[in-house]
């Protein structure tokens, strides 16, 4: 069919899943975008100066966030390397990024590789330390600090974006077990 | 049993994989004129420590760092914990592990 006029529309790993638990609120966040923003080789200080400039954040250190006037969340999770986080309606995510940093970045578009489930609620606490190695209490873990760990068996990046508000972002090809470890234990610490 | 990551702070070594001795970031030169048996005992040859041992982990679940971590293996108590890079960068620049 050379003129199909058939539309695909891409669809979120959860389906828009959202569920209020009482004292938790699970939902899957949809159209935001993650694009890894990697140094290359010998060029930290340019690449930190060209994000300082263009994204209008700086390069976070690892464990931490910072945030743009232009709505770049940056999160810090590794040595020469740094997420931006931010909202994004579909399509390619890293063309603008790619755009204003040319060649001082390796930036890639992972948009479609992470499921991103936002968790809120006082009894948030209790659920995720019987699954997340991290020690999550208000002293340890600040609003801002961002961490990569393991949930189950299963790969988590951990953000605390808000006062008992957390964003966990896990691989797309295991967003229903991810969920499902959430939701148990939710259920398990009601 | 918790390895304390000198970026991180105290991580649970579930988050880690092991990959054995740290003398493997001594790689020998290959161009040296006993190169075969310099390599055959880089490869082969592993001391087997009671005690104090420093060896290579990665931070697969966490910021995918190489570390080394010096560990008694009798009792397990973590020791001291370096930034394998670093490590590598002092070996390369004429200095011991």
């Amino acid at each position: 069919m050379p003129n199909s006029s058939f539309k695909l529309e891409a669809s979120s790993p959860l389906a828009g899943f959202s569920q209020d638990f009482g004292t938790v609120l699970v939902e899957e966040l949809t159209n935001k975008a993650l694009v890894s923003i990697a140094e290359p080789l010998g060029m930290k200080t340019k690449l930190q100066a060209e994000v300082k400039k263009h994204l209008g954040a700086s390069w976070p250190e690892i464990g931490t966030t910072t945030n743009s006037p232009k709505a770049y969340h940056l999160l810090g999770l590794q040595t020469d390397m740094i997420f931006a986080f931010f909202d994004h309606p579909g399509g390619l995510a890293d063309a603008a990024i790619k755009l204003m940093l040319k060649d001082n970045a390796y930036c890639t578009d992972q948009s479609d590789a992470w499921v991103i489930i936002k968790v809120s609620g006082e009894g948030i606490y209790a659920a995720l330390e019987r699954i997340c190695p991290v020690n999550l209490s208000r002293d340890a873990f600040a609003v801002g600090t961002v961490q990569r760990t393991s949930m189950e068996h299963l790969g988590v990046i951990i953000l605390k974006h808000a006062e008992d508000s957390f964003v966990l972002m896990g691989a797309t090809s295991s967003a229903e077990d991810l969920l499902h470890a959430v939701t148990v234990s939710i259920k398990n610490t009601n | 049993m918790i390895i304390n990551h000198p970026y991180l702070g105290p991580r649970d070594a579930a988050e880690f994989v092991y990959l054995g001795d740290a003398s493997l970031l001594e790689r020998p030169d290959w161009q040296s004129e006993d190169a075969a048996s310099e390599f055959h005992d880089y490869l082969h040859l592993r001391d087997n420590v009671a005690g104090e041992m420093r060896e290579l982990w990665f931070h697969e679940q966490g910021d995918r760092s190489w570390l080394v971590v010096t560990r008694n293996t009798i009792t397990h108590e973590v020791i001291k914990v370096e930034m394998a890079r670093d490590v590598a960068q002092k070996i390369s620049n004429g200095a011991a592990a």
